[in-house]
């Protein structure tokens, strides 16, 4: 069992991807709003695996990543895209994101993301 | 799941307004502002692609294709008065698809229209820009400084790779031992942005001791995605390690589905030509894919060329979003209001009730606990420790409680803003809204119920009250009209006001409607200004001339008085002819904290607002006299005040009757100023105002001047006293 933690700026996405995680044996240990406090909670839980949204205020899911591959170079995170941020895409991916999962996904899609990574 | 999705995008839509109207003023949107839309429709466009409401998220994302341009850089220019017109429309077609929503129907509106609207404009911001876009840089000249900066940070990224790339570039070089293995990996269906998953198993495997060529060659082409979903990724890999740990990197990644590996020949045909020449010199880029042309020449860059993503395009779309992730993280103080507005979360109005309820209960259990007589008069220091403790966190709890419910007027005024936005442009007025005191807190309830009554009022105003920019012209009055929405709190009430500069009411034509009305109930002579205007408030009147499509809907202000009256508020308005028109809305709060002085008649607890006070005294019986009627009056400071006697009016017994042995108090109310006389005067409290248990209403007691009751902090119950209901019985 993972412990999991979901950054997005949208409620709505959180308990989207929260709910699609509850039939898996993972266990979601730590939610944040926006990169500034994903990097705190981090370093307070130490998730096994974060998916992390890209575009949010105060710190973006890039400048999240890097900071938490600087913590702990071994995370494990997913990126959370959306169709036109390829580009971000490939940064994340040189920055040390594990993969990345496009929006709209399915239940099938990010359980099967996490389950591979855990 | 839904609600939560209606919910969050209505208030992303909101705080979008917000941001629009805002920058409408200047005609254009700033930075900040732009980052700030640009995550609203992202976040819009994710949300609804999620729940399958396509018009919704193709809307949403034609309108963040837009602000991409934008905020790369581009300028509207003389677009921005279309763009911002095209985006309210947009805002009210998303509300009415959740207004679909809420009322369990499927959004159905065709967003097709606006779409198009859209691509005119997006045609219209790439027409604006006059040099040809030069490939390394899509940014505008003013974003090349940060621009720099993203490349700079980027390079240095690519240095700490590229030493890496140095230190395994030696073992790279074939070992004796190397073979080629050919494989094929095919990722899960509809996965998406396949050519990028790709481009990260590159990144993984030139960490390992490897030597890569693979098919599409270009990841980055526009057809890569497209290839690698019809013939899967093929890569040709030669190492030195074991099969099984390169199939374990392929497997691993995320969304692949099936992947096959096997050894190629050394002289295989299939083997790419490049894999067969020994690399000339390491970091050449021989030994990663031809296409990887080095994209920027500054030297560390060209170092780390094997790292870096391939075609010149794509490099620089990623500084160009360097940069605009830069900016965003700038933004990041500005926009924390929105974050905020972001942070909430829908909770059934019943369920705080309850909660209300339950804390007052805590409150008195707490107080039946510590003060209980089993602990009789044993010393009990660490219990007193606790119980204080508890005491505290009740406190909290009740404060946060009470917070729970009040919301800001904010919401509410910015449809206002809305309102007379589109209002002034229909009419062809030009009328500022000044709003005032939005950060005014009230219960939830009375912002639902206000809403409408606002909406109507200020749809006179701009319709018949604010004239035309002609008109006012001719009047020597400045062409913009003004109309001030005002919140204030005023003790237990809160009052709203909505100021116009227009041409104020019209008395004689109020007086001779009311006449053909019936609705005269007085001599027209007695009549004062203050009442006649006041007459528009009677139902059955209406001076209405002509329907608009705005104030006219065949309700009359009479509609206004019964919504105000339904939560216990009044409306009334004021005139000056020629200079404008003072609406009034007063509505008390139902819930509310109110400082107040605590007094006993008897044994009866009474809490009197600390506003209305204007003193306590102990009286000496020389300054109480009657009157010939024999009504008693109290002399303070030379003056004289009706003196009321709470035992007598409320009925009470055992109570102190004689002048110098009680209290009294001065009391200032709306009509007049007066005094009571109680038993004793217990000190000051802040206490939560509850409604009347809605039985008391049914028995026949008398319940003016009680305009509610508080539990203290000890558990007794204090009924509030009304003043102004009082001073209508003295």
């Amino acid at each position: 069992m993972a412990k999991i933690m979901i950054v997005d700026d949208a409620a709505f996405m959180r308990i989207t991807i929260k709910n699609m995680l509850k039939k898996c044996a993972h266990e979601v240990v730590a939610e944040a709003e926006n990169g500034k406090i994903a990097v705190e909670r981090y370093k307070q839980f130490m998730p096994d695996i974060v998916t992390m949204d890209i575009t949010m205020p105060e710190m973006d899911g890039l400048k999240a990543l890097k900071e938490i591959i600087a913590i702990n170079p071994k995370a494990k995170v997913i990126m959370v895209s959306a169709m036109g941020q390829e580009a971000m895409v490939r940064e994340a991916i040189l920055s040390g994101a594990k993969g990345f999962i496009v929006k709209p996904f399915k239940e099938e899609g990010i359980i099967a993301a996490i389950d591979k990574l855990a | 799941m839904l609600d939560a999705y209606i919910y969050e995008t209505q208030q992303l839509l909101e705080a979008l307004e917000n941001t629009l109207l805002a920058g409408e003023n200047g005609q254009k949107l700033d930075a900040d502002q732009i980052g700030e839309v640009f995550r609203i429709m992202h976040t819009i466009k994710g949300a609804s692609a999620m729940m399958e409401f396509e018009e919704l998220s193709i809307l949403s994302h034609k309108l963040e294709d837009m602000f991409t341009l934008i905020r790369e850089g581009k300028d509207p220019g003389a677009a921005w008065p279309a763009l911002f017109d095209v985006m309210f429309s947009s805002v009210s077609f998303f509300n009415a698809e959740m207004a679909k929503l809420l009322d369990k129907q499927t959004p159905n509106g065709d967003s097709l229209p606006l779409r198009e609207r859209v691509e005119v404009l997006i045609r219209q911001i790439e027409g604006e820009e006059t040099t040809p876009e030069a490939p390394e840089a899509p940014e505008g000249a003013g974003a090349e400084e940060e621009a720099v900066d993203a490349a700079a940070e980027e390079a240095e990224m690519n240095t700490t790779e590229a030493e890496a790339e140095d230190a395994q570039a030696e073992p790279a070089a074939p070992a004796a031992d190397s073979a080629i293995y050919k494989a094929t990996v095919h990722f899960e269906k509809d996965c998406q942005m396949e050519n990028l998953r790709a481009f990260g198993i590159v990144q993984v495997l030139q960490k390992m001791n490897v030597r890569l060529s693979y098919l599409p060659a270009d990841l980055s082409a526009s057809s890569a995605a497209e290839d690698i979903v019809n013939n899967g990724f093929i890569l040709y890999i030669q190492t030195s390690e074991s099969p099984a740990e390169i199939k374990a990197v392929l497997d691993e990644t995320l969304f692949v589905k099936a992947v096959t590996l096997s050894p190629v020949g050394e002289d295989s045909e299939d083997i790419p030509i490049e894999m067969r020449t020994q690399p000339e010199a390491k970091g050449q880029g021989a030994d990663v894919k031809p296409a990887a042309a080095p994209a920027v020449e500054t030297p560390e860059v060209k170092a780390s060329a094997p790292e870096t993503p391939p075609a010149p395009e794509a490099e620089a779309a990623s500084n160009g979003n360097g940069d605009a992730a830069a900016a965003q993280v700038n933004n990041g103080m500005t926009s924390f209001e929105t974050v905020a507005k972001q942070n909430f979360i829908s909770v059934n109005v019943n369920k705080l009730d309850s909660l209300l309820n339950i804390v007052g209960e805590i409150v008195t259990a707490q107080s039946m606990v510590v003060n209980n007589a089993d602990f009789g008069d044993r010393p009990h220091e660490s219990f007193d420790m606790a119980a204080q403790q508890l005491h505290s966190l009740i406190n909290e709890l009740q404060d946060i409680v009470m917070s729970i419910r009040m919301i800001p007027m904010s919401t509410l005024f910015q449809k206002m803003r809305r309102l007379v936005r589109d209002m002034s442009r229909r009419f062809g007025k030009q009328i500022q809204l000044e709003v005032i005191g939005e950060d005014t807190e009230v219960d939830k309830n009375v912002i639902d119920y206000l809403s409408d009554p606002l909406l109507h009022i200020i749809r006179n105003s701009v319709d018949h009250g604010v004239e035309s920019p002609e008109r006012r012209r001719e009047l020597g009055k400045p062409e913009n009209g003004r109309i001030i929405l005002e919140a204030k709190m005023t003790g237990s009430d809160v009052v709203v006001t909505v100021t116009d500069d227009g041409a104020g009411l019209n008395k004689d034509k109020i007086l001779q409607k009311a006449r053909e009305k019936g609705l005269l109930t007085k001599p027209e002579s007695e009549l004062t200004d203050r009442e006649i205007y006041n007459l528009i408030f009677l139902p059955g009147f209406s001076t209405k001339e002509q329907v608009t499509e705005y104030s006219g809907r065949g309700v009359g202000m009479d509609v206004v008085r019964k919504n105000i009256a339904y939560i216990g508020g009044a409306v009334s308005v004021d005139s000056t002819p020629g200079q404008g028109t003072v609406h009034t809305i007063r509505i008390p709060l139902t819930l509310t904290i109110v400082d107040g002085m605590k007094f006993s008649v008897g044994k009866m607890n009474f809490i009197v607002p600390t506003v209305n006070v204007l003193s306590a005294i102990k009286p000496s019986p020389e300054d109480v006299f009657k009157d010939p009627e024999g009504n008693e009056m109290m002399m303070i400071l030379g003056k004289v005040y009706p003196l009321m006697r709470l035992s007598r009016f409320f009925n009470i017994h055992d109570t102190v009757t004689e002048i110098a042995d009680g209290m009294i108090m001065h009391l200032s109310s709306d009509e007049r100023d007066f005094c009571i006389f109680f038993d004793h005067l217990d000190g000051e409290y802040q206490v939560v105002v509850k409604k009347l248990p809605s039985y008391l209403e049914k028995c026949s007691s008398n319940l003016q001047g009680i305009g509610g009751c508080a539990i203290l902090g000890d558990g007794s119950i204090n009924l509030i006293v009304d003043v102004n209901g009082l001073a209508a019985e003295c």
